[in-house]
């Protein structure tokens, strides 16, 4: 009876399907919940525009303002007044305003005056006055943002962060 | 029961026992023999098992002492490790030890790999071991990684919008390998949790199920011995190789141990900040990579990607292409050449990036910035605490930061010392002393006075207290020395300073009627002057918040004040944290304010 071949297979075959369930059983929850942030929007910041500043603070250089968010969440907190990261403003003919986000990896963009050039220093790329790529890794040129003025002359920017490492720019 | 019986009774426990014709060494082939582990002969080259799972070991122990402390999240993450860095006893070294042992687990898993590879210590019937080392080494690079960013600091944080960035650019997944280990579409709170969870919980279990797959199937097939003293008999390890190890144990604990010593630990960078550039360094075992990405241009992401895989897939392969039982290295130069060659380029890039970077006059002016302001971030830190809003804030613990910034956006262009566009007098420190109020009476439309403003020029403006000259009686419109000296006490006075001398003041307040300023002014609370503003209570805080409000106010300076009303701009609050700042200036030196740090 206990050496019945038929017997021996299935109780193999049992063993190693009553485990892998019971692992399965286990895993699959836990999975799931772990997997479950990476389809969520876990960090909301403002789509709407944001205050960044007034016209009189504008010149023809360009010049760096704070994004600040005026709430965002972050999962299970919120918080206030949050820096999200930083533009690059000027006035020529028109308003203009770059991200500071490197459009290559995500580094921050300095601008140098006296090179009337852009530069990122973790991967020295650099981009000209006009925010058009020159040199380094970055396969596109600093990413443009939404600005508009109110009646007021107050600036209000649309904080938009794109898809990084890619030479078209889509939102990321 | 004799010490030998308590061993003996233990053994028969606990060591495991060789199964018949299992080929494990040490066995006789009999049931109940006990498995002794050999070595073929007592030698320091069969010491880097031991010096690595002593340094798990204190990756363990000093691990578990920093979680003791750690908080995962944007907020808590910087502080928690800037608290137990700065301010818990030994945490410094406890955390260099953790770091800098990360780096000792990587040289010593390389040697030992390297060693193998010589040796020929792959070949049949050993290749799962070498497989089980090759993963084993991915995995501390993994603990690298994953530990690095959760210190939050700029060095961290940076490093790891790199390795995400790499990792992002994978074709068809990369997207979704992003998100999942960011813990949703940005940084934040969820990516500090799971590179926590990975770091202390996953990694740890299944580094230890691996080391002790990789130790129980090395043991079955023993050492390997010397190429030239193949199939030499095998000796006990306890104690002539025990006692090596134990000696090279202590002493790469020891070199380990002094280089944290010696180096203060290991840095904590300035917070984590997404709008702050800050120059991007890998941890020193990946620099070859960095190098080479640098070289590569725009196939960087290819290199970055194909380059590691490449070398892992060779390193895996070894015990497939090199099959022949030949262990002599000068046999084997056609196998041993490439790995040679590939460990002479990742030396060489590792030199020429850190070279570029030593030349590098602008990034070393950056990286001595940095290090000042983590500095001055941290001490902030240690003297008044993170706030809860998180390190970003950490300036608003300054004394008076708030204050501070408001007048530096608001009110510096038209009254500090230093602007060119100033407008209105000079408020600093020592406005509001009795020299300061006596320097105004004796010529109120002087330069650090009125003198910027258009109704300063004007006939309207106030009159120059006039000091009676020497033999002069003094009049109605001439004041003695000692007559200026109590109507100035009594306008010290008004602001509610501790130290106005009271009988002064008397006499003050009775010349002021006497001499005319109350013919213009007005020292009744709630009274505006004739002509002139209501000087109860000036300067004192109250008054400024009241001021500052609305300056045209007719109990202040009416029409004739050319100061803009911030009642609407600023709220009551601000207006008070301003009126207390200028307060604190009255009695404030130089060095006070240079005391409360730059903003």
């Amino acid at each position: 009876m206990a050496d019945d071949p038929d017997r021996r297979k299935f109780l193999k075959l049992a063993t190693c399907g009553v485990g892998v369930g019971l692992g399965a059983a286990i895993s699959v929850p836990a999975l799931s919940m772990v997997i479950d942030p990476a389809r969520k929007k876990t960090v909301t910041t403002p789509s709407e525009p944001i205050d960044v500043g007034d016209l009189g603070q504008i010149g023809v250089d360009w010049q760096r303002f704070d994004v600040i968010a005026p709430e965002i969440r972050d999962a299970w907190t919120s918080q206030q007044n949050v820096v999200l990261g930083a533009a690059w403003v000027r006035k020529r003919h028109s308003l203009e305003a770059v991200s500071a986000v490197c459009p290559h990896l995500g580094c921050a963009v300095a601008f140098q005056p006296e090179k009337k050039s852009f530069l990122c220093a973790c991967h020295e790329s650099v981009w000209g006055d006009d925010g058009a790529a020159k040199s380094g890794p970055a396969k596109r040129g600093l990413d443009p943002l939404p600005i508009e003025v109110t009646p007021e002359g107050r600036l209000r920017l649309t904080w938009v962060r794109y898809k990084l490492d890619t030479s078209k720019r889509e939102p990321g | 029961m004799k010490v030998g019986g308590v061993g003996a009774w233990l053994r028969a426990r606990v060591r495991p026992v060789a199964r018949r014709g299992s080929g494990l060494s040490g066995s006789t082939g009999g049931n109940d023999e006990p498995v002794i582990s050999t070595v073929p002969r007592p030698s320091f080259a069969y010491v880097a098992g031991w010096v690595l799972v002593m340094l798990l070991g204190l990756q363990a122990v000093t691990g578990a002492a920093l979680a003791a402390f750690y908080s995962p999240s944007t907020t808590d993450a910087w502080a928690s490790v800037a608290y137990l860095q700065d301010q818990i006893s030994l945490g410094w070294l406890v955390r260099g030890l953790h770091f800098h042992g990360a780096s000792a687990l990587v040289i010593v898993t390389g040697l030992h790999l390297v060693q193998t590879a010589v040796w020929g210590a792959y070949k049949k019937p050993r290749e799962v071991v070498w497989w089980l080392g090759i993963v084993l080494l991915l995995l501390v690079l993994a603990f690298a990684i994953t530990g690095y960013v959760l210190r939050w600091d700029q060095a961290g944080y940076w490093a790891n919008q790199v390795e995400i960035g790499i990792a992002a650019g994978t074709p068809v997944v990369g997207g979704a390998i992003k998100q999942l280990a960011l813990g949703g579409n940005d940084y934040g709170n969820l990516t500090l949790t799971r590179f926590y969870a990975l770091h202390v919980a996953v990694l740890p279990s299944i580094v230890t199920l691996l080391v002790v797959m990789h130790v129980v199937v090395a043991r079955r097939h023993g050492a390997t011995a010397h190429w030239a003293h193949d199939g030499a008999a095998a000796v006990a390890r306890w104690p002539q190789q025990s006692f090596r190890n134990v000696i090279a144990m202590a002493l790469v604990f020891a070199v380990l141990l002094g280089y944290t010593v010696q180096t203060s630990g290991i840095d904590l960078a300035a917070p984590a900040d997404p709008t702050l550039a800050y120059d991007a360094r890998p941890l020193w075992y990946f620099r070859w990579l960095f190098g080479l990405r640098h070289l590569a241009g725009s196939a960087e992401q290819i290199v970055a990607m194909a380059v590691p895989g490449l070398l892992v897939g060779f390193f895996i392969a070894l015990p497939l292409i090199d099959k022949k039982p030949e262990r002599k290295p000068t046999a084997r130069l056609m196998f041993l050449g490439p790995l040679v060659g590939v460990l002479a380029i990742i030396a060489g890039l590792t030199v020429m990036s850190v070279m570029a970077d030593r030349g590098d006059e602008a990034l070393a002016k950056r990286e001595h910035e940095d290090a000042m302001r983590s500095g001055r971030l941290r001490a902030i830190a240690a003297k008044y605490g993170v706030p809860a809003t998180g390190p970003l804030h950490l300036k608003e613990q300054l004394p008076m930061y708030r204050a501070r910034t408001l007048w530096a956006t608001r009110c510096a262009d038209c009254h500090d010392a230093t602007s060119k566009e100033r407008a209105g007098p000079i408020i600093g420190v020592g406005y509001g002393t009795r020299a300061s109020i006596k320097a105004f009476l004796l010529k109120p439309s002087a330069d650090e006075f009125w003198g910027r403003t258009d109704f300063g020029k004007t006939e309207d403006a106030m009159k120059p207290v006039e000091l009676a000259q020497a033999g002069q009686e003094p009049d109605a419109t001439h004041f003695t020395a000692a007559e200026l000296d109590d109507v100035v006490e009594v306008l010290y006075a008004q602001s509610g300073a501790r130290d106005a001398d009271q009988t002064k003041s008397d006499r003050g307040k009775k010349l002021f009627g006497e001499k005319g300023c109350s013919d213009c002014h007005s020292l009744d609370e709630g009274v505006a002057g004739g002509s002139g503003p209501g000087l109860a209570r000036t300067r004192s805080r109250d008054w400024y918040t009241s001021y500052i409000g609305n300056p045209k106010a007719e109990i202040h300076m009416g029409t004739k004040s050319e100061m803009p009303a911030f009642a609407d701009e600023l709220s009551i609050v601000d207006r008070d944290l301003l009126a207390e700042y200028l307060v604190w200036l009255r009695t404030a030196t130089k060095a006070d304010l240079d005391r409360l740090g730059p903003l």
